[in-house]
């Protein structure tokens, strides 16, 4: 290894990409490996060509690409890059765009994966035409695809209002909004206002679905999506306050297109496969990573910072990444400049802000395990080995209440996307039928590597 | 598996490249990520799933879910929503089952 040490980052939006650009300015070099084209994580998500989109790229994520590219003499952005391994001992292994994967050992390493979204599964979510809430904003921000039918859009959170208003902005048919939650109560209203900017926005986003005549279902969810080979309708269900559904579903609104997404997730799979500790916290995702002060984990040389590391939205995200520029040095023995000093002292102040407005959020928002009672018994769950939720409850119910266990029974969660998109609900039915709490059945884990890579491209690691 | 696309471009000074999919000749924006370009050509299915009647297709477009996978230039598996489509890319659908 060179004398010089060598922090690795995971992930190139705000949050890691704001970790590099503080450490580039301190005199530190590293290596911001992510497996987009293009540098800005979820929110700053842009196609190839800027300029080709109906959405305008945020100028805070141009910004920041701009910023990224000046600092290319300290900075090595690995864009496309997967990582697919990673050791305690801080060493990674990196699936390139093409070509053989190499493992990468880091001194110090920084894990800002981002969030993922959490699905729930309902009769008929595996028809084409129903996508995640996210993956709708994806295709209209990186590939300016457009719903050409109309849409119906259901889950919970600022995400659903956001892409609503995204979609009647470029000329989608947004045929209804059904929200899980119901309207933000004043205590909610209070604690948003930490916030006044992100409050305002989603006012506005209100304002426009009302401008458009969009109606707004409230404590409701689509409880069921109805077609025979494609969309053609969903079926509206009221909810209770666990938000299982209070009878059978009754309004139906035809429609070819279906976004759902019911919050996001940190994403722990790369601190899950490290081995760091992580607690459960819903009001920040659910199971998060434990960190101290420094937002190091309880691996040495090992940080987590982000939405990867404890749900908390972009400003938290970029904060994070200032104080964990601070940490690294403050590590590596090197001075901190007065500058990121004062920045992460600000970022650290502002923390109360974002927390009180992330509580606020969940409070309004949050998710209910009763959602997960909305699948019925032969809708499939895991969608990679087409399990249903028959077949988890079953294998739950003959006495693997641990939900590793309980998947290697019944093979959900077993396929391709190792659970990332049914583990929330797996989970939740495990525990359900196992009558534990869902934390009692344990953090879903990943397995290597964390994609399937081909054969051929699985040659003499080297760094 | 070819129907009126459920989605139209809004892409403005649009480019075009022309790819193969399952020997099909098809022209797609260029910038755009293979997923997209097969959404928008109506490609509404990427292969049967392992439960009776399940079909795969994409649902999250990040890379997590797995149900865009397609052979891409003879290698298997590959997410088309994390790849950007290429002049000439060959594109199998139907060889991309899991397993
Ligand atoms: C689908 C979705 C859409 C969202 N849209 C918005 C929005 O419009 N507005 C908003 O305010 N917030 C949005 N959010 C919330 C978002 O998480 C935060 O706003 C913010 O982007 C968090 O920043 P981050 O740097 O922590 O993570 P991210 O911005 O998510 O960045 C993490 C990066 O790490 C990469 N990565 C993950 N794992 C690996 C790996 N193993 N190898 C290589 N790279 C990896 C990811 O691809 C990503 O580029 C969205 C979240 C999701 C999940
Ligand atoms: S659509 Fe989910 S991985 Fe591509």
């Amino acid at each position: 290894m060179s004398a010089e040490p060598r922090v690795v980052i995971v992930g190139a939006g705000p949050a890691g990409a704001n970790a590099a650009l503080a450490l580039a300015a301190a005199g530190v070099r590293s290596i911001v490996i992510d497996d987009n084209p293009r540098a800005g994580g979820q929110i700053f998500r842009v196609g190839p060509n800027d300029a080709i989109g109906p959405v305008k790229p945020d100028p805070r994520g141009v910004r920041l690409r701009a910023r990224l590219a000046e600092r290319a003499d300290m900075i090595e952005h690995r864009a496309g890059h997967e990582v697919i391994g990673a050791t305690p001992e801080r060493r990674l292994t990196v699936a390139p765009p093409d070509g053989p994967v190499v493992s990468l050992d880091a001194d110090a390493l920084v894990i800002a994966t981002g969030a993922v979204e959490v699905s729930v599964p309902v009769p008929g979510w595996t028809l084409p035409g129903v996508f995640g809430l996210g993956g709708l904003q994806i295709l209209l921000k990186q590939s300016a695809l457009v719903p050409d039918r109309p849409v119906v859009l259901g889950g919970t959170g600022p995400l659903l209002y956001l892409v609503a208003a995204q979609m009647v902005k470029t000329g989608a048919r947004l045929a209804a909004v059904v929200d899980a939650a119901d309207w933000p109560s004043p205590r909610h209203l209070l604690g948003l206002a930490a916030m006044p900017k992100l409050l305002r926005q989603g006012i506005g986003h209100l304002l426009a679905l009302k401008r458009a005549g969009v109606p707004i279902h409230r404590r409701a969810a689509i409880a069921a999506i109805d077609g025979a080979d494609g969309v053609a309708a969903v079926r509206i269900a009221r909810l209770r306050p666990d938000w299982s559904a209070e009878s059978a579903p009754d309004a139906t609104i035809a429609c070819g297109i279906v976004g759902v997404g019911f919050g996001v997730r940190p994403n722990v799979e790369l601190t899950g496969l490290i081995g760091c500790a992580h607690l459960y916290d819903p009001a920040t995702g659910g199971w998060v990573v434990r960190r101290d002060e420094d937002l190091a984990t309880s691996i040495p040389g090992v940080y987590a910072i982000g939405d990867g590391a404890a749900i908390g939205g972009v400003e938290n995200a970029l904060a994070e990444g200032t104080i964990v520029a601070a940490s690294i040095l403050r590590r590596l023995g090197r001075p901190t400049p007065a500058g990121l000093v004062d920045r992460a002292t600000g970022a650290r102040r502002r923390k109360t802000r974002r927390t009180r407005f992330r509580a606020a959020i969940n409070g309004w928002s949050g998710l209910r395990d009763g959602i997960f009672t909305l699948a019925a018994f032969d809708t499939i769950v895991c969608r990679c080995e087409g399990v249903t939720r028959a077949a988890i409850e079953s294998a739950a119910a003959s006495g693997f209440d641990e939900l590793r266990a309980a998947k290697l029974h019944s093979r959900a969660g077993m396929g391709l996307c190792q659970g990332r998109v049914c583990g929330d609900a797996a989970a939740r039915i495990v525990a359900h039928a196992a009558g534990v709490a869902v934390e009692a059945a344990g953090m879903p884990r990943a397995r290597l590597p964390l994609r399937p890579v081909a054969f051929s491209n699985v040659a003499a690691p080297k760094s | 598996m070819s129907i009126a696309p459920a989605f139209r471009t809004a892409a403005t000074q649009a480019t075009f490249v022309d790819i193969t999919v399952d020997g099909r000749s098809l022209r797609v924006v260029a910038d755009s990520t293979l997923a997209a370009a097969l959404l928008a050509a109506g490609i509404d299915r990427f292969g049967p799933g392992l439960a009776p009647g399940q079909t795969m297709q994409p649902f999250c477009l990040m890379g997590t879910c797995f149900q865009c996978i397609a052979t891409i230039d003879g290698i298997a598996h590959q997410r088309t929503c994390r790849v950007v489509v290429r002049a000439g890319m060959d594109v199998r659908l139907a060889g991309a089952l899991p397993g």
